[in-house]
């Protein structure tokens, strides 16, 4: 159950994608998602999606994963669909039944906002999935350089970031691995009412609390006894390098953004 | 009589996703009441994985775990029943310790059973008594205790909702001597005084030797032997080539019948090694 999540998870591969600098990645992805939002039709919309299922594709990671990523919302998917169905109140009504009425326009809304939540989930999930945890964090860590200027630790909260993602892997193996101890005495995690689903944690989090504290301390220990001091002074083995591929990359998105920008002048905004 | 039978199990671990592995191929084995089992086989064999079905904390992808004849997947109340029919001791069990006293942890698996106040304090009473803790303990936080005295209240915390079957992984890891001695006494008198099957894994050869009635050895998710002790450790060479040891008596033989000498190879207990070498000291005198 608890690895079902794939968000935030790596999978490891080949292909342009994952080839790419992982800093003109997050950079690139950031321009995406706000050109997302930009969007104000279906003509922009729907090219934004075909390139960014274009780069899934890429990619080739198996597309059973791009099912995955969306399975932990798809609640929120349909609640905000059927709001949008019940709210917009434009174009001519197909269906009403006392006070509920549905219009063309609200169903329109409701694919429209269904697919970009969907390009949303979808693009975010492209970079970690394709960027391994060290190299997005070292990206971060040499894009928020500039802000040592004004003496930020740069380098401590990119390392705090890179011990965080490493360890959720063992977390959650330890959860799991709790969890069937427990489970193997008779806990019983699913049934019963809100207060005992509650109290049945226990058993789950004090182990887990403690453990945690305990490799806490191992870790600082071993990172010491390696000679670790901080930031100054420390080189990388694996340096990054900005290339051919990143520059292809980049201009693509350009264009991208150009269509976009375009394609709401040129069709007008329904949104 | 069998206890516990799997009957062509199969285990698939991350279908669909590019780490999919064959965990269990094809598994059929049937365990013996009131027999003490040893399940080795070296690190990613499926040792775990093939233990985890027998409480059904883990559901086969294919085949079927059978409890006394029948099937623990057969509702969500036998599910729950096998739990506390097949006990099961995780690997390093201390760090499932969570309350704030050791007599309160033991009596947690006992609770979830639905038993009374009366008989959870019996069990409670009991199972201290089979892993040889002292009662002084029993009012102490979990977490102030040594680690082999955290260990066996862990395993008495199994050994409280006494289980037909029990199955302890790598019940002696990481302690000391002394603990790893009184862990082994612990599952040998457990075994004899409740009758109860025991299964646990080892990867010392020794304790495999001087404690288990029958050996099951799995290598790639495959049952490679399922033999009494004596049996698996005559075949010390095939054992080699599966990347496991022999016990080191077992060891010691073997070598000195490839220098010539004429001994048996299936022994590994100090006193049929005795004999043997007796033996063999007479004929040659009798030369």
């Amino acid at each position: 159950m608890i690895k079902d999540i794939t968000i935030g998870q790596f999978f490891p591969g080949k292909s342009f994608i994952h080839k790419l600098d992982a800093r003109i990645k997050i950079v690139l992805t950031g321009i995406i998602l706000v050109m997302i939002f930009v969007c104000g039709n279906f003509y922009s919309l729907g090219l934004m999606s075909a390139f960014i299922l274009f780069s899934f594709l890429l990619t080739r990671l198996s597309l059973r994963l791009i099912l995955k990523s969306f399975k932990p919302l798809v609640l929120i998917l349909v609640i905000t669909s059927l709001l949008q169905l019940y709210y917009v109140d434009k174009g001519e009504i197909l269906f009403s039944w006392r006070k509920l009425s549905i219009t063309s326009g609200g169903v329109y809304m409701m694919i429209f906002i269904t697919v970009r939540i969907l390009s949303l989930i979808l693009v975010s999930s492209l970079l970690t999935y394709t960027t391994s945890p060290t190299s997005l964090t070292y990206a971060i860590e040499s894009l928020l350089s500039p802000l040592k200027v004004f003496k930020v630790e740069v380098h401590t909260f990119a390392m705090m970031m890179t011990i965080a993602l490493r360890f959720i892997p063992t977390l959650i193996e330890e959860i799991d691995r709790i969890m069937n101890a427990q489970k193997a005495r008779g806990a019983d995690f699913e049934t019963g009412s809100l207060v005992s689903r509650i109290k049945a944690l226990f058993p789950i989090f004090i182990p887990l609390f403690v453990s945690s504290f305990k490799r806490a301390f191992e870790l600082a220990d071993a990172m010491s006894c390696r000679c670790y001091t901080g930031g100054k002074g420390r080189t990388r083995m694996k340096q990054q390098k900005t290339g051919v591929r990143d520059l292809c990359a980049a201009a693509a998105v350009i264009v991208l953004s150009a269509a976009v920008i375009w394609l709401n002048a040129f069709f007008g905004r329904v949104v | 009589m069998s206890i516990l039978e799997v009957k062509n199990i199969t285990y698939v671990y991350g279908e669909g996703t590019p780490f999919r592995i064959e965990a269990l191929k094809n598994i059929s084995v049937t365990f013996e009441k009131g027999e003490l089992i040893a399940v080795i086989g070296h690190t990613g064999s499926g040792k775990s994985t093939l233990l985890m079905h027998l409480n059904g904390l883990l559901k086969p992808t294919a085949g079927k775990v059978l409890y006394e004849g029948k099937d623990i997947w057969e509702s969500k109340k036998s599910v729950k029943q096998a739990r506390f029919n097949v006990g099961y001791c995780f690997q390093y069990p201390e760090h499932q310790l969570f309350e704030s006293s050791v007599q309160r942890d033991i009596a947690f698996g006992p609770r979830n059973m639905g038993l009374s106040e009366e008989e959870i304090n019996l069990r409670v009473q009991e199972a201290t008594q089979f892993a040889g803790i002292d009662s002084s303990l029993l009012q102490k936080s979990p977490f102030e205790l040594s680690g082999g005295e955290k260990r066996r209240v862990a395993i008495a915390g199994v050994m409280a909702m006494k289980p037909g079957v029990l199955i302890l992984d790598e019940p002696t890891a990481g302690l000391d001597p002394k603990g790893k001695n009184a862990v082994i006494e612990l599952i040998k008198n457990y075994n004899i005084q409740t009758g109860s099957t025991v299964i646990f894994v080892s990867h010392n050869m020794d304790d495999v030797a001087s404690l288990a009635d029958r050996v099951l050895i799995l290598s790639e998710g495959q049952i490679v032997m399922y033999d009494t002790a004596k049996n698996v450790f005559s075949r010390g060479k095939q054992l080699a080539s599966l990347a496991l040891g022999v016990p080191e008596i077992t060891q010691l033989f073997l070598s000195m019948g490839e220098r010539g000498f004429d001994l048996p190879v299936d022994i590994f207990d100090i006193e049929e090694a005795k004999a043997a070498l007796l033996s063999l000291l007479r004929r040659q005198a009798h030369d």
